[in-house]
């Protein structure tokens, strides 16, 4: 159990399938209204689970699963696609503190030095390959640009 | 600038220049998108919407920014698809139009230097208005 986070293209591993356009992927998604998925829909859409066709918004329209923000998809697909690395590009700073709550996942950013809200996730916090003690640890490298 | 698009009124209270907004998912920038591109689909010529497709490449984006002169204009989703080429080309036209981008990487905003914008839905429109500097 872990989050695998990936910075830089050439950091990717060429076994894993990267999800590049998190719109197209969301119908991969089989979405069954667990707890995670409840809760994006609840905090980050302001809306409710419906059934596993439609949510309804924050204006009380049932809407299918395509229409959710980019970065509810993100997160859906980073918590139904745990063997796939989703791009992170198009998650705003709230969609991304639901990532410490997944349990396995994988995210990838092309280029980022910007702390990442992963703190107090209970499973391990890889960058680009290797284990990093807390996200503390883990976002001073971020932050230092340093990537390899 | 008002643009009407079936029943709902997009109000875009914003001077020439380039915008965004705060770092954060589901404030409706894509929904927007999606009523302007509907809007460009029934014949309003007077804005554009470019978004990601699949083989997006930069001097399509650059000549449809070129091409001539709008009012408005949105770039949804640009974290998939910005270059050099296109952060040249909306500061080349940016004085003339108003620019609204959907871009979640600061370490791109850096090219901008964007001002702000808020968004207010009511239940017949959305209101793009000027809100604090980034």
């Amino acid at each position: 159990m872990a989050i695998n986070v990936y910075i830089g293209k050439e950091n990717l591993p060429k076994e894993k399938v990267l999800v590049f356009d998190v719109e197209a992927a969301i119908l991969a998604v089989r979405v069954i209204g667990s707890a995670f998925q409840r809760k994006v829909l609840a905090e980050l859409e302001q809306g409710e689970y419906k059934d596993g066709r439609v949510f309804i918004d924050r204006f009380g329209n049932h809407l299918y699963y395509t229409e959710m923000s980019a970065g509810s998809k993100a997160l859906f697909e980073l918590e139904g696609l745990p063997d796939k690395v989703v791009n992170g590009a198009e998650m705003g700073f709230n969609a991304l503190r639901f990532v410490a709550e997944i349990p396995e996942c994988s995210i990838y950013f092309a280029q980022r030095d910007e702390a990442l809200p992963f703190h107090g996730t209970k499973t391990e916090l890889y960058l680009n390959g290797k284990l990093y003690k807390d996200c503390s640890l883990l976002n001073q490298k971020i932050e230092s640009g340093g990537l390899e | 600038m008002k643009i009407v698009v079936g029943s709902m009124v997009i109000s875009i209270e914003l001077p020439f220049g380039i915008h965004a907004t705060e770092d954060d998912s589901a404030m409706g920038k894509t929904y927007l998108a999606k009523l302007l591109q509907a809007g460009m689909m029934a014949g309003d010529a007077n804005y554009l919407v470019i978004t990601y497709f699949e083989g997006i490449t930069t001097d399509f984006v650059i000549k449809r920014l070129r091409e001539r002169t709008y009012l408005f204009i949105m770039m949804d989703r640009l974290d998939l698809y910005l270059s050099d080429g296109i952060a040249d080309a909306l500061v080349d036209i940016r004085e003339n139009t108003c620019i609204f981008v959907d871009l979640k990487n600061w370490n791109l905003t850096k090219v901008f230097c964007p001002n702000l914008v808020d968004f207010e839905f009511t239940e017949r429109g959305i209101r793009l208005y000027e809100g604090d500097d980034i």
